[in-house]
């Protein structure tokens, strides 16, 4: 399965607030980050959290968010950074600075 | 997000930037027999495909903050099993609770 996304490109977590088990905290949708490193394919928790036994497969990544962008009362180092992994349904290309 | 919204969306887990904030209290223990058994029965139940790892977590998420709160680890573990296992149909509340009651009663606990 190809990757849609590759080291370095500018994502932007999608605002998707809908019912369900997702694997996307609610603190970081809508903010924009670079994909750090490119991770395997994996079992759609979404669905196999719902006994689906579904089968399908999702691209994983490691996504790198600056944490003053996240938080806007952070006190802490200016270069510190936040890394998640979100899968690739939730991203969408970014064309803004995340910083 | 609405009032409502967030109560629907923002399920119990989801504690990111959530107040109140603060360190985290950290008071490991041994794993106490009950805990093992409950770690190996939960395994079982994953390699016979029974209950996986995204249905236990969905079904403690489930559960709600409070009683997540309020339960221990695999306490809500155990909970969440037994719900998987009801959706499922592969037992009822009824044969639980008489297993249940077998178990009290050989191990003289008060209900």
């Amino acid at each position: 399965m190809t990757a849609r996304f590759g080291v370095g490109e500018r994502v932007r977590i999608a605002t998707r607030d809908a019912p369900g088990h997702v694997r996307t905290p609610v603190y970081v949708r809508g903010h924009v980050g670079v994909v750090e490193r490119v991770l395997p394919v994996f079992l759609d928790p979404e669905q196999e959290a719902y006994g689906v036994n579904s089968g399908v497969g999702i691209r994983l990544y490691r996504v790198r968010i600056p944490q003053a962008t996240l938080w806007p009362d952070y006190r802490g180092n200016a270069d510190d950074v936040l890394e998640l992994e979100v899968y690739e349904h939730w991203l969408e290309p970014a064309e803004e600075d995340p910083r | 997000m609405s009032e409502k919204s967030d109560l629907v969306v923002h399920r119990a887990n989801d504690v990111g930037g959530r107040a109140p904030g603060g360190p985290l209290t950290r008071d490991e223990h041994e794993m106490t027999p009950s805990e093992k058994a409950c770690h190996a029965l939960l395994n079982v139940l994953d390699v016979h495909k029974l209950v996986n790892t995204e249905e236990k977590r969905r079904a403690v998420e489930d559960l709600g903050g409070q009683i997540i709160g309020s339960l221990t680890y695999y306490e809500r573990c155990a909970v969440a099993a037994s719900q998987v296992l009801m959706e499922k149909g592969l037992i009822t509340s009824e044969e639980l609770g008489r297993t249940m009651d077998d178990v009290r009663r050989r191990w003289a606990v008060e209900p």
